[in-house]
């Protein structure tokens, strides 16, 4: 079934106008997520598609002191050559990662963090770098801690009805930036996921620690998180195989795709801390 | 499409409105086509015939970005494309012949 209209909005109010009228509107932008999961000879889309790649305000990167504000249709070849001043290493390696080039200048970020059947490359990167996310619709606008898009059993979870238009990543550098991916390279399945680890260092002491796993779920653990904080560096091998089984503990009885393939990740992480 | 590379069979009509789109047959009718062309054929590339198209625009988009990228580099963005009809070593010798041909025909253009 061919899409029977296609709207192009050129502003917000416009975009949300149509929002209100089309509940059920598929939003796309570069489109390449909803197009990759189509396995069809013909591509099947709902009766009404909203594209927002026309939206001036979604499209813009603005550097303030603070932080780096990325429209959610800035495309991933134009993050990834962005003043690398201002762009965290753990984003610029996994934007990296992230298919090919041609798909890279089709890609926008908001595309891969808003997708609904998984958690794609970005989403862990920018879970653990604190990133929030502006969500709009006809009642206005509010910023969330992407975190938050996560339901209790880890799955992905976007609120109903709204559209993601900005990003914000605090600027604060991170002293260790470790991005690792795991699964089959070229597509996303079931065992694939990404390990990300973000940490400080201060005098040879943990001063923060982030860890986020995401794949079709996702798993991080706030708990585990302030159990590494304040440890002096380098952590005791014993010390590190406990903080390792404690993770995988809590993330074994989470789903599939964050418990497959992690292996002996946890104890990399730690070790890349004394590095 | 404006410029940038993008895989064809994954750009929805609505996003090609108003674009600027540059086919595989419009690089081939500018000097910048013509030269990769050469290049290949003066380097004894043969491909399979469906790839040729890939193979070219993403040589021409790498030396515009990069006028002599190393061959790490090449190979990368050569990756693009998945076909096995050629092997590493004849494309990297015909992707840098080509970065040769350009720095002449750039040179030369500078000269005039």
């Amino acid at each position: 079934m061919l899409a029977s209209e296609i709207h192009t909005p050129r502003d917000l109010g416009s975009l949300l106008s149509l929002m209100q009228k089309n509940p059920e509107a598929l939003i796309l932008a570069g489109g390449t997520d909803i197009l990759r999961e189509q396995g069809m000879r013909t591509v099947n889309f709902p009766p009404v598609v909203i594209a927002v790649h026309e939206i001036p305000e979604m499209g813009k990167l603005i550097l303030t002191e603070r932080f780096l504000e990325i429209g959610a249709c800035v495309t991933l070849a134009e993050l990834e050559t962005y003043n690398p001043a201002a762009m965290q290493p753990a984003l610029i390696s996994s934007i990296r990662g992230i298919a090919t080039l041609p798909i890279r200048n089709l890609a926008t970020i908001g595309g891969n963090i808003a997708s609904k059947l998984r958690f794609m490359d970005l989403w862990p990167v920018l879970a653990c770098l604190d990133s929030l996310v502006e969500i709009r619709n006809s009642s206005g606008a509010r910023w969330i801690n992407i975190n938050r898009f996560s339901d209790d059993v880890g799955a992905p979870s976007i609120p109903q009805e709204i559209v993601l238009t900005r990003l914000r990543i605090p600027l604060e550098r991170w002293d260790v930036n470790v991005v690792v991916k795991v699964g089959q390279a070229d597509y996303p399945t079931s065992d694939s996921a990404v390990f990300v680890v973000t940490a400080r260092i201060g005098k040879g002491i943990v001063n923060d620690f982030h860890l986020v796993m995401a794949g079709e779920h996702c798993f991080r653990s706030r708990e585990l998180e302030s159990a590494v904080i304040g440890r002096k560096l380098p952590i005791p091998e014993h010390e590190m195989h406990l903080l390792a089984n404690e993770y995988r503990a809590q993330y074994g009885s989470s789903a599939g795709s964050v418990r497959a393939g992690m292996g002996r990740l946890p104890e990399l992480a730690f070790k890349m801390l004394a590095r | 499409m404006n410029g940038k590379l993008v895989p064809s069979c994954l750009v929805p009509a609505y996003l090609a409105r108003g674009a600027e789109i540059i086919t595989s047959e419009g690089l081939l009718a500018e000097e910048e086509g013509k030269d990769i062309a050469a290049a290949f054929a003066d380097s004894g590339l043969y491909t399979c015939g469906f790839c040729l198209s890939a193979k070219l625009m993403i040589t021409a988009d790498l030396l515009r970005r990069e006028g002599h990228p190393r061959d790490d580099v090449i190979l990368e963005n050569l990756g693009s494309t998945n076909c096995r009809c050629t092997d590493p070593e004849s494309m990297l010798r015909a992707v840098n012949r080509a970065a040769e041909y350009r720095a002449q025909r750039i040179y030369n253009r500078a000269g005039k």
